[in-house]
């Protein structure tokens, strides 16, 4: 299948008071049609700041740079703020954490749908925001669409955003920790929504996560950040059964572990390293078991290791 | 002073914190209708609420946002006043203890918050903040310096640490100073609230077993406040459910997870099975903490008609095991 989002080589540069951050670091990915990629990583592993670049909303003291960043037939890296304008929320979306930030709390929810389906000509309104807050299992249509943001529950507020979002029919949908803030029963019911979502819209989605649980109940690949860099990425039933970077090898051994109520955790450990101070190799060496001489000195690249898949790590590296 | 603990068989079936039928009320912001009208200008935060907590015993309060858990824990340290009900700390009525009083009993608790980085003076070095407690307290000036070294090795701090100020070190570096702070004073109980929900993957785990270690080495009872199941389920002894307030289940951890009884607990437990489809749960209409009846009643697939007229009453239903349900099946 073709890919709807094409990006390689994308760097993004963060300038934060004369320090010069690189948080995201040579990512290359591609994402098809109808796929969820699941891109898992930790808090400053550069995983909202890539969702963020693949939407040309990075911060304005950046420099970003790709080799490809393309949507669909849409050089992103040279189309004028304009075309992004037109772009954005069409045919490429977000779904935040917080979906309060998302509405304008001076406005009713009702405001916000007819904002949203005014762009696509739709002037029955009403009637078309029933059967798209159906489905997202709202069936008290009126009580919400007459509501102030703040008068839903968290759960209520996100299941309208990604109904409003997906009412735009984009091609691709980056939705990060869309469901970290919200409960564990609601947490549960939006994720079973995404799964659903996936097979009846024809849309793509990045579905950025800090939890290896969540990311493997919904995506079909999933993609491992650590310190800005993609270290593994590779269809999601295989990473589970043969992870092959140790860092993640250490994500999947925890959270089963936890999982199994074990006598004593696996710990990896250590700390993230430090944004202003990434290591010449691999930034995961200091907290990697198999760490050798070659690990600190040489800049690692990814290695094929099948078809589907890819690694960042000597370990792997053809010899 | 404290009387010298009994041996550890005896202990371990200590009362340390009895909690009765506490409901705790807050005022509301000002709410101009409520005044006009006469209605409610209070908020009720824990309604009616049986906890207890045993020496040496690590107990789980779990539950989703708003369901009082904090408030609760809060309770049992007295920063709120129950509007009814009894909290007994070691056999002592504290329910309506005044500061000055309270300061004695504080000497044996301590609190863990969620983001440690806040809750350390930014002011004050790891030394000064672990030797704080100890000098308040009386502790000899000569005495200070090796306990504080102490505690710092105890929860695996490198001793460059002491001169370190919170913004220079990590996340968990920062937690491990937050509890050696809480273990300074020998405390007969430590509540942790969400003392693990912010930390990174890589680094919870280390944290968890820290606190695995803890409770192995010393003879501290925690009350661990959670929603992270998963975690309640490896680190605690007995766990307590609660929704809107209401504490609807406790029971030992593993019979919990393996015959959960009410079905709010059910629905919760649910949510942690990933590969099986778990029934959906109703959860469509509000719920109305004042409503009359159970407070699940408008979510609950298993309602009577009987749940529409008092809360069930809390009921002992196996060992160590309590529900308040009408119709658990």
């Amino acid at each position: 299948m073709s890919a709807v989002l094409e990006v390689s080589g994308l760097n993004l540069v963060l300038d934060a008071n004369a320090r010069r951050l690189h948080v995201v670091r040579d990512v290359t990915l591609d994402l098809r049609q109808a796929e969820v990629l699941g891109l898992i990583g930790e808090s400053g592993s550069g995983k909202t700041m890539t969702g963020l670049s693949l939407l040309r909303l990075e911060p304005e003291q950046s420099d970003i740079t790709a080799t490809t960043l393309r949507l669909g037939e849409t050089d992103l890296l040279v189309a004028s703020q304009s075309a992004l304008r037109a772009l954005r929320g069409s045919k490429i979306a977000m779904i935040f954490q917080d979906p309060v930030g998302a509405f304008n709390a001076a406005k009713r929810i009702g405001w916000h749908a007819r904002q949203v389906l005014r762009q696509r000509n739709i002037t029955a309104w009403r009637d078309k925001t029933h059967d798209l807050l159906a489905e997202v299992d709202i069936t008290d249509t009126d009580r919400v669409l007459d509501a102030y943001p703040h008068q839903l529950s968290g759960g209520m507020l996100q299941r309208v955003l990604i109904a409003l979002v997906l009412a735009a029919e984009p091609q691709v949908i980056i939705a990060d920790e869309p469901t970290t803030n919200l409960d564990n029963i609601v947490e549960r019911q939006i994720l079973r929504l995404f799964r659903r979502l996936k097979h009846s819209h024809g849309a793509a989605f990045i579905f950025i996560t800090h939890d290896m649980t969540v990311a493997a109940a919904l995506s079909d690949r999933i993609a491992v950040m650590y310190a800005g860099e993609i270290v593994e990425i590779g269809p999601t039933r295989d990473i589970f059964d043969v992870p092959k970077h140790p860092y993640t090898i250490a994500l999947i051994r925890t959270a089963q572990a936890l999982q199994a109520r074990a006598g004593r955790l696996p710990e990896i450990a250590g700390e993230l390293p430090s944004l202003a101070r990434h290591p010449t190799g691999c930034a995961f060496a200091s907290r990697c078991p198999h760490r050798m001489a070659a690990c600190d000195t040489t800049r690692i690249a990814m290695t094929q290791t099948d078809p589907q898949r890819q690694v960042r790590c000597l370990l792997h590296a053809p010899a | 002073m404290r009387p010298p603990d009994p041996p550890p068989v005896a202990a371990a079936m200590k009362l340390l914190v009895d909690v009765q039928n506490v409901t705790v009320r807050f005022r509301r912001k000002r709410n101009l209708r409520a005044m006009l009208t006469g209605g409610d200008v209070t908020f009720r935060a824990v309604a009616d609420a049986d906890l207890a907590i045993y020496r040496q015993e690590v107990v789980g309060l779990v539950g989703e946002s708003g369901s009082g858990k904090t408030t609760l824990g809060r309770t049992i340290l007295r920063l709120y006043e129950p509007s009814e009900g009894v909290v007994v700390f070691d056999g002592e009525d504290i329910t309506h203890l005044r500061e000055h009083q309270l300061r004695r009993v504080w000497r044996h608790m301590a609190l863990v918050f969620q983001d440690p980085l806040s809750s350390l003076n930014p002011r004050h070095s790891i030394r000064t903040t672990l030797a704080t407690p100890l000098r308040i307290t009386g502790t000899d000036g000569a005495e200070i310096e090796p306990r504080v070294i102490a505690a710092l090795r105890r929860v695996g701090l490198p001793s460059d640490a002491l001169d370190r100020y919170p913004h220079e070190l990590s996340g968990g570096q920062l937690q491990r100073a937050a509890l050696a702070r809480a273990l300074m004073l020998s405390p007969a109980l430590v509540i942790a609230d969400e003392a693990v929900s912010k930390l990174d993957v890589s680094v919870r785990s280390q944290i968890l077993n820290l606190f695995k270690d803890l409770q192995a080495d010393l003879s501290i009872a925690f009350l661990f406040i959670t929603h992270d199941l998963h975690v309640a389920a490896y680190l605690c002894d007995r766990i307590a459910v609660m929704f809107f307030g209401r504490v609807v289940e406790t029971a030992p951890a593993h019979e919990l997870f393996r015959t959960p009884r009410h079905p709010y607990t059910r629905a919760l437990l649910a949510t942690i099975d990933d590969t099986a489809e778990a029934p959906e749960t109703a959860r469509r209409g509000l719920v109305d903490p004042e409503v009359r009846g159970c407070i699940y009643q408008s979510q609950c697939p298993r309602r009577v008609a009987r749940c529409g007229d008092a809360h069930p009453p809390t009921m002992t239903v196996g060992n160590d095991h309590t529900l308040a349900c009408y119709n658990s099946g």
